[in-house]
């Protein structure tokens, strides 16, 4: 069964949450075991959506997905969804598929940072 | 003349017996509001009259405690083999004048049933706490406060007490008569007698004003002695500060005013079962993101609008409104901290850094104002100060409580530092120097008891604590009974084996040392690797003849050791390959990020010398370095390959250590964060500036059995009790330990057996020696490296 799942959206909503985040972290819930929760939150929320972003392209693609992977997408993305790109992709367009990776990533950090700007 | 009587009325009571029958219990475990302090007292009796305490005070010939409303937290009001004496019943009315503005009770009436006779007569209690619940004697024995402007302590208004001495003599007492024993025992919880009367000041009931506001907590002090101290119109006041930052304050004061009321009643209503205000502590307490809902949810609304209402309504809080639906698993207690008000922004930093650093789900911290005390012995307003009420939830479990004491014993730590003190009607946790510490007229107050009461008849946990006029010490314990002693005994083996784990903070600390000066492309990554199974092969031809084999230990450093590995390899060849690069083209200057990722590294290696590697916060970590470093900036090129390649390492490392923890906790649980040691010749006050550490026996031989810290603390508080003379006999029932130094490669030891030696790779001509030590020999070995200025880097606390 696949839900499909527009991941241009999934993106947007990954850096939707990294701004509402930085903007939560700076204000409201600074400070002590509120900024932990926080962090737990947003990184159980950012991990969700990399995986249905994961999900979608593999279906997008045909590519099957062990166990092993999703688990591996879901608690350690930053090394398993570039073995996932280079799998699927091959050597060239998965070093590609990287670098978006890192840009999406550091677009993510961007997006929480300016979350932080108070004026 | 008044003795006389007093001794007829005494006999006439003896000849019916001793008290009437129907006011005994038999015995009975007696606690207080939290439920933690279960005391078994050999019999309570609720006295009705004067007669029956002088008459039980002076027939009872063992201990005697007294109780009142029982809100103080740490069996203030017992003792085990006590007869306590149960003042609720003793609750009159003796005297009231309206035109006096003046009202006598007996000790054991309610703050609100004095409240419900003055009210009539548009009269107020010039001073009491914010509950109304609590009893004036017991008020009377913790000298408590309130929220009223311009007051102090309780004792600022009262006129006049009786009291009944040890010996069963009735005594009025006030500051112009027998004031040495009006102002001992006020504030003296219980040790020199029963407070059966009380003479107290009235003031007028007024309607007041509610006026609230937030503002940064920089900004308080000023406000305070701007618009609140100075400002005859301001009855109440209080400010709460918001946990967890701790930079915010909601200041409340009640005015003075003409307007009609809009609440209704002139005292709160009686019999409320408050779900409302719990349900509130409980969200607060229990939710995610509770503290934050209170600031910006519950009291915006609670605050909203024109509250007016009489002071009498304000001062008749119930107690019920914080009592939690069940307190099985955790309690709410209280404790308070006073601070000279020059001082308060030099405290609070402080209790936010211990209250977040030790994780204490802290429910409120509000402040208060107290000028100062008279002259009661046990002070605690010695000059102004602010007062710091700090409401929180606890477990009840017994590792709850050791966790308590050591957050609580910093904090006091902390209020002392700054020239202030702690309240005494909570948790008995602070050692005994911070009790005299805080309250340097203790030895006064001591002498004085010795003399009104030598027998030492009145007692309970607070002064069973601190007040040791004729302690004894248990007989000795075989060294049978020790190794029976949960916990006592670990696997010697263990002091060998954790090195290698050790070995990931000190080559983390080799790594933050190196950057503060150098380039990471420098650094040894792959030495380091060959180091760490270096000591794992030392420590295990060190243990494999003499120690069975531990499975699930060489499982767990194959684990660490694999990803040790596989780190330092990545950034190995990383820093050696583009590193290196982008140092040339920085010209060897450092960016924000260098000295970003400098600093982190050492926070990593402080952090984890006293926690666990996964419970570090990369997270935290990576949204700061993008919170706080520049975007632009000169550098750029190796500004943002730093950026980007610290960004990676921090959010891997958050992933990988989160998974490590979840199977860390599934395979292992919690690690003892205690172990235990038998001792000799310790130093007179062994607990001085030592929160961690913890009497658990004492013996008669002179040795004691101690309550050490784990991990870093263990060497450092060893290294502080060897210096002033303790003696170890054995230490977690061992009788061997190793111990590592840095010292000059040429060096060759004399003082120990040297198992294994290697050199420290970023610092030529130094090497780690690794000293198999007799514990019996430890504090010889201690010395003497000291003595040749070698760093004792740790002892292996197994």
């Amino acid at each position: 069964m696949n839900l499909a799942v527009n991941k241009t959206l999934v993106l947007g909503l990954l850096f939707i949450l990294a701004l509402v985040m930085g903007w939560l972290d700076a204000g409201p819930l600074r400070g002590g075991q509120q900024e932990a929760t926080l962090l737990g939150i947003h990184a159980t929320l950012s991990a969700v959506l990399v995986f249905l972003w994961f999900r979608q392209d593999a279906f997008e693609r045909g590519y099957r997905t062990s166990l092993g992977l999703k688990a591996g997408v879901l608690l350690l993305s930053v090394l398993a969804l570039p073995w996932y790109f280079y799998r699927s992709r091959g050597a060239a367009r998965g070093t590609l598929a990287v670098a978006w990776l890192v840009a999406a990533f550091v677009v993510a950090m961007l997006a929480y940072r300016v979350g932080t700007w108070r004026g | 003349m008044a003795r006389l009587m007093m001794r007829g009325l005494l006999l006439v009571a003896l000849l019916i017996g001793p008290w009437p029958a129907a006011a005994q219990e038999q015995p009975a475990i007696v606690n207080d509001v939290t439920q933690i302090n279960p005391i078994k007292v050999d019999r309570i009796l609720k006295p009705k009259s004067i007669e029956e305490v002088v008459a039980a005070v002076q027939a009872h010939p063992g201990l005697v405690s007294i109780g009142g409303g029982r809100f103080s937290m740490g069996g203030q009001t017992a003792t085990e083999r006590a007869l306590q004496l149960d003042m609720r019943e003793f609750d009159k009315v003796v005297a009231f004048s309206k035109e006096a503005r003046e009202i006598t009770v007996q000790s054991g009436i309610t703050w609100r049933k004095i409240q419900e006779h003055i009210d009539p007569h548009e009269l107020s209690l010039q001073i009491m706490q914010t509950y109304a619940n609590f009893t004036v004697g017991g008020s009377l024995s913790v000298n408590v406060h309130g929220r009223y402007v311009g007051q102090g302590p309780l004792v600022l208004s009262v006129r006049s007490i009786r009291i009944v001495l040890a010996d069963g003599t009735l005594l009025k007492a006030s500051p112009a008569e027998n004031r040495e024993i009006f102002y001992s025992a006020i504030g003296g919880y219980g040790a020199m007698g029963v407070i059966v009367e009380a003479t107290l000041a009235l003031a007028d009931n007024l309607r007041v004003e509610r006026k609230s506001q937030l503002m940064p907590l920089a900004a308080y002090k000023e406000h305070f002695f701007k618009h609140v101290r100075t400002n005859p119109g301001v009855v109440f006041h209080n400010a709460d500060i918001y946990p967890e930052a701790y930079d915010t304050v909601r200041a409340t004061s009640y005015l003075k005013t003409d307007k009609p009321p809009t609440v209704g009643h002139r005292l709160m209503p009686k019999d409320q079962d408050y779900w409302l205000e719990r349900s509130a502590y409980s969200v607060i307490s229990e939710w995610p993101f509770g503290k934050a809902i209170r600031q910006f949810v519950i009291d915006p609304v609670v605050f909203r609008g024109e509250r007016v209402e009489w002071r009498n309504y304000e001062a008749s809080y119930d107690v019920r409104e914080l009592e939690p639906a069940s307190r099985a698993q955790s309690t709410f207690v209280l404790q308070e901290y006073f601070i000279p008000v020059d001082r308060l922004e030099e405290f609070v930093p402080k209790m936010a850094e211990i209250l977040n650093r030790r994780r204490v789900n802290v429910i409120n911290v509000s402040i208060r104002h107290a000028i100062q005390d008279p002259g009661t012995l046990l002070a605690w307003a010695r000059s102004e100060v602010f007062a710091f009420v700090l409401y929180y939830k606890q477990g009840i479990a017994e590792a709850d409580r050791k966790a308590v004491g050591v957050w609580t014993r910093e904090l006091v730590d902390a209020a002392i530092g700054t020239g202030g003190s702690y309240y005494l009607p909570y948790q008995i946790h602070p050692t005994d120097r911070q009790f005299h510490a805080a309250y340097p007229n203790a030895k006064a107050f001591f002498e004085l008891k010795q003399k009104l009461d030598p027998g030492n008849k009145f007692r309970n946990k607070l002064w069973d604590a601190y007040y040791k006029p004729a302690a004894g010490k248990p007989l000795r314990v075989p060294a049978a009974e020790l190794a029976k002693i949960e916990g006592y005994k670990r696997d010697e083996a263990q002091t060998y084996l954790t090195l290698p784990e050790w070995y990931l903070v000190y080559s983390p600390d080799e790594y933050a040392g190196y950057l503060k000066t150098n380039e990471p492309s420098g650094f040894p990554y792959f030495g380091s690797i060959g180091q760490f199974w270096g000591y794992y092969g030392d420590v295990y031809g060190a243990t494999r003849d003499k120690y069975p084999f531990n499975w699930g230990y060489h499982v767990m450093v194959f684990v660490i050791g694999s990803s040790y590995t596989v780190e330092n390899a990545l950034k190995g060849v990383y820093e050696n390959v583009v590193g290196r690069l982008s140092e040339w083209f920085s010209g060897g200057r450092r960016t924000q990020e260098d000295d970003f990722g400098a600093r982190v590294a050492q926070d990593y290696v402080d952090f984890i010398r006293v926690e666990p590697w996964y419970e570090y916060s990369f997270a935290r970590e990576l949204k700061r370095l993008w919170r706080e470093t520049g975007l632009l900036g000169p550098n750029l090129l190796r500004k943002w390959e730093r950026k980007l390649i610290l960004s990676l390492e921090y959010a891997a490392k958050a992933q990988y250590a989160m998974l490590i923890k979840l199977a860390t906790k599934a395979a292992y649980g919690d690690a003892d964060s205690e172990m235990l040691a038998l001792v000799r010749n310790l130093p007179e006050d062994p607990l001085r500036n030592e929160p961690a550490l913890k009497i658990v026996r004492e013996f008669d031989d002179g040795s004691t059995l101690l309550s050490l810290p784990r991990y870093e603390e263990f060497r450092d508080v060893v290294l502080r009790l060897i210096k002033k003379g303790a003696r170890f006999s054995e230490i977690a029932g061992n009788k061997e330990i190793l111990v590592t130094a840095i010292v000059p490669a040429a060096w060759q030891s004399e003082l120990a057996p040297v198992l294994f030696e290697r050199p420290i790779l970023t610092k030529a001509g130094s090497k780690r020696a690794a000293l198999k030590v007799p514990v019996e020999r430890l504090h010889e070995v201690i010395a003497q490296l000291q003595e040749r200025n070698f760093e004792v880097e740790h002892i292996y606390d197994y």
